[in-house]
């Protein structure tokens, strides 16, 4: 039923509510959904119902003189995109891929540190200095590789993200078949998805074992043996959460999809309030990357300084609340 | 007129001017609201016409304006309040003509359908 409400929603958008409009969409409404119930009595799926229901609605443009907006439903009929299913099913597999290769570049910058942790850990032996610096600047060097190959990976991906956001801004409907498509992925990829974040966050949970797993064996007065357990420890921590996070952030990428598909949605408009602040906390996450690198180079305290990406992440969402402004992504 | 082959129903555009009549002979006797004069068009034509949601609400919005049927608030439904709709006199006089008329139309044409087809 929420599927009629939301499809004349989408087909109303941008007319204005006047009180002709308003009861010509009651109307239609009851006229629908009487007859959606009727095909469900019937014995008819609720995909096919549905469909019937959308496939003989008709078009606006019948209503025009009725309703006196012969020029504002042309103008709202131009403005609208009509996905068809091949539409629909291009934007799902697209989103997909985004998610997955954001996934993997947030989980190779949670991994950069792993080389430079080992390396440290092979410097500590009893070698020559020079041995020493070489394996340090090894380590190093791959860390820098880690973020230069997660880094580009988000790049890449940034250029080549469906236009789902686009989208978003834009006047569109689906046609029926598109509907069709969207909810018979939509139960089940949601129900995955809620399983991958549920996994990810047990997982961090579980991240807290092999640390506290370490501090009971690490104690076998050998100091290559207990380094090396605690060294296992740290790398099994990195690498537990950084599944966790890629899991996690392709699940809400992917559910992002069918948000976007099957939310109405007025076409976004921000206001000079909304410029400002989404301005100013994009600048924010801009420095963040490059500070984080240069304060850990200098501090040399890599332990620590990860800290400021949840900071920043933390910070931002202060903003966002005392501001009342939303993220553009999530409207 | 246009018949579309593999459902052989009618097309919108070829029943266009007869939606008047088809609303006015349903309520003619009671009162009805728009689903369900939405089914019986669908049987009283042997299926052979399914009416557009927005082509009856057309029909309704435009009969009212003119007079010819006048509007209530009826029974509560899962999607609101439904509308009915009742023929006023003005309505079956209206009726009444647009019968003559198609009456006369039918007459006419039909000197010029070929009997083999």
């Amino acid at each position: 039923m929420e599927e009629i409400k939301s499809y004349l929603d989408k087909m109303f958008t941008g007319l204005p509510m006047t009180d002709k409009v308003r009861k010509a969409k009651s109307e239609l409404l009851t006229m629908m959904t009487d007859k959606y119930r009727e095909l469900i009595a019937e014995g008819k799926s609720e995909n096919e119902a549905l469909g019937t229901v959308i496939m003989e609605f008709g078009n606006l443009n019948e209503l025009s003189d009725e309703l006196g907006l012969t020029e504002e439903i042309r103008s709202a009929e131009e403005q609208t995109v009509v996905l068809t299913r091949a539409d629909a099913e291009a934007y799902r597999r697209a989103n997909h891929k985004y998610g997955l290769l954001f996934g993997i570049g947030a989980a190779l910058f949670i991994l950069s540190p792993i080389q430079l942790i080992v390396n440290g850990f092979l410097g500590s032996w009893d070698v020559a200095p020079i041995l020493q610096s070489l394996i340090f600047t090894a380590g190093f060097s791959a860390l820098l590789i880690f973020i230069a190959a997660g880094t580009g990976l988000i790049i890449y991906n940034e250029t080549q993200k469906p236009k789902l956001r686009d989208l978003k801004k834009s006047l569109f409907r689906l046609d029926a078949e598109a509907l069709a498509y969207v909810r018979e992925h939509q139960a089940a990829e949601e129900r995955r998805n809620t399983l991958l974040t549920v996994a990810a966050i047990a997982s961090f949970i579980f991240a807290a074992i092999p640390p506290i797993a370490a501090g009971i064996f690490a104690r076998t007065g050998a100091h290559f043996i207990d380094d090396a357990i605690g060294i296992f420890s740290v790398i099994a921590v990195l690498l537990i959460v950084a599944v966790g996070v890629g899991l996690i952030i392709f699940a809400s990428v992917s559910n992002d999809y069918f948000k976007v598909m099957r939310k109405e949605r007025a076409a976004y408009k921000p206001t000079r309030l909304d410029r400002k602040v989404n301005g100013i906390i994009g600048s924010i996450w801009a420095l963040t990357t490059p500070a984080y690198l240069i304060i850990s180079i200098l501090t040399r305290a890599w332990a620590v300084t990860w800290i400021i990406f949840p900071l920043v992440a933390a910070v931002s969402s202060i903003i966002r609340i005392s501001t009342g402004v939303k993220d553009p992504d999530d409207i | 007129m246009e018949i579309d082959e593999r459902t052989q129903r009618i097309s919108a555009d070829s029943i266009r001017g007869y939606t008047d009549i088809i609303v006015l002979y349903l309520i003619r006797e009671k009162p009805d609201y728009g689903y369900s004069i939405s089914k019986r068009i669908r049987l009283t034509s042997a299926q052979k016409y399914a009416i557009k949601e927005t082509t009856l609400y057309s029909a309704f919005t435009r009969l009212e304006k003119n007079g010819f049927i006048e509007s209530f608030d009826g029974t509560i439904s899962e999607g609101g309040r439904r509308t009915y709709y009742r023929i006023t006199d003005a309505g079956r006089d209206y009726y009444r003509t647009k019968c003559r008329e198609w009456r006369l139309t039918k007459e006419v044409v039909d000197n010029f359908i070929a009997a083999t087809d």
